[in-house]
């Protein structure tokens, strides 16, 4: 039983519907707007000179670097960045160039990579392959959605979701141990 | 002919760059935006920023390079004795390289776009 068909016996028709009209009527336009409001109220108070634009473009740029790589290099890169936009070549070549090599500083090997990817898609087999059909199985709940255990027949479904938990916890801990600890000042050399 | 520590070839895809960086400070000191300039005039290369930070930190990383006092925010960089000798082991392997494939061009009467007289 989903959680709107336990709801609605809980609270009966016409609660259900008045909560419903209030959710869907109300709170939910009323939150939409706000935010969009918020945000259009931020974009209006930035400095569109630009100048500004330039700065915010480059710092951008300068944050998909790891810290210690800023640490040495950023302030130089600042400035071969400005001096790059200025001279005319700020092109989307320039975003895709700083996007790959921001990517290399930070992965700079293979092994990283790989620790990068695992810790990048570990967590679709772990939680809505492995750890929320576990939950559904256990409450009992009739969700299907797109946990492909619950698709499958009774006898398979504990196994795949055995199996999914296992890979994602497999590539997490494979992660754990390619990946450079940020924490730790040599592991993160920016010049390796 | 394998990689040797020294050998730019070791730099794996930063190789090509370095070659251009070391040859551009062979002419002296250089920060960021003077070696883009530089290498853009010399061989028609403009080297992104983000590929010339690269290079340069792996190369200061060898030891082929070393930064000098701040200039304001630009750090000047000039090469190493070890640059210069790896610079130029480098150079003249890629010059031998080049010999001998345009002396068979040179040779070739079927090679294109080249009029043995």
């Amino acid at each position: 039983m989903s959680l709107v068909e336990r709801l609605y016996q809980r609270w009966g028709f016409w609660r259900f519907a008045l909560l419903s009209l209030v959710f869907w009527g109300v709170l939910w336009p009323v939150g939409s707007a706000w935010l969009v409001v918020a945000a259009i109220g931020r974009y209006r108070q930035l400095d569109k000179s630009p100048a500004a634009r330039t700065s915010r473009r480059i710092d951008r740029y300068l944050s998909w670097y790891p810290a210690p790589w800023r640490e040495r290099y950023g302030e130089e890169l600042e400035q071969l960045l400005r001096d790059t936009i200025h001279g005319g070549h700020g092109g989307i070549r320039l975003t895709l160039n700083i996007a790959r090599e921001s990517a290399a500083a930070r992965y700079p090997s293979t092994g990283s990579t790989v620790g990068a990817l695992c810790w990048s898609l570990c967590w679709i087999p772990l939680i809505p392959q492995g750890v929320v059909p576990l939950v559904l199985k256990l409450t009992g709940a009739s969700t299907r959605s797109w946990f492909l255990a619950t698709y499958l027949p009774a006898p398979l479904q504990w196994p795949v979701i055995a199996a999914m938990v296992a890979a994602g916890l497999t590539m997490l801990f494979t992660a754990a141990r390619l990946l450079p600890v940020h924490s730790s000042r040599t592991a993160c050399d920016p010049t390796q | 002919m394998a990689s040797t520590q020294n050998d730019l070839g070791a730099l794996g895809r930063y190789a090509g760059p370095a070659t251009l960086i070391l040859s551009s400070l062979a002419g002296g000191p250089k920060h960021g935006y003077a070696l883009t300039t530089d290498i853009e005039e010399f061989a028609g290369v403009r080297l992104q920023p983000g590929t010339l930070y690269g290079a340069l930190s792996r190369l200061e990383t060898q030891g082929l390079i070393e930064s000098l006092e701040a200039d304001g925010r630009r750090l000047p960089y000039r090469l190493t004795r070890s640059g210069a000798t790896t610079l130029r082991a480098h150079l003249t392997v890629q010059a031998q390289r080049a010999e001998v494939g345009l002396r068979r061009l040179g040779a070739s009467p079927t090679a294109p776009g080249l009029a043995i007289s």
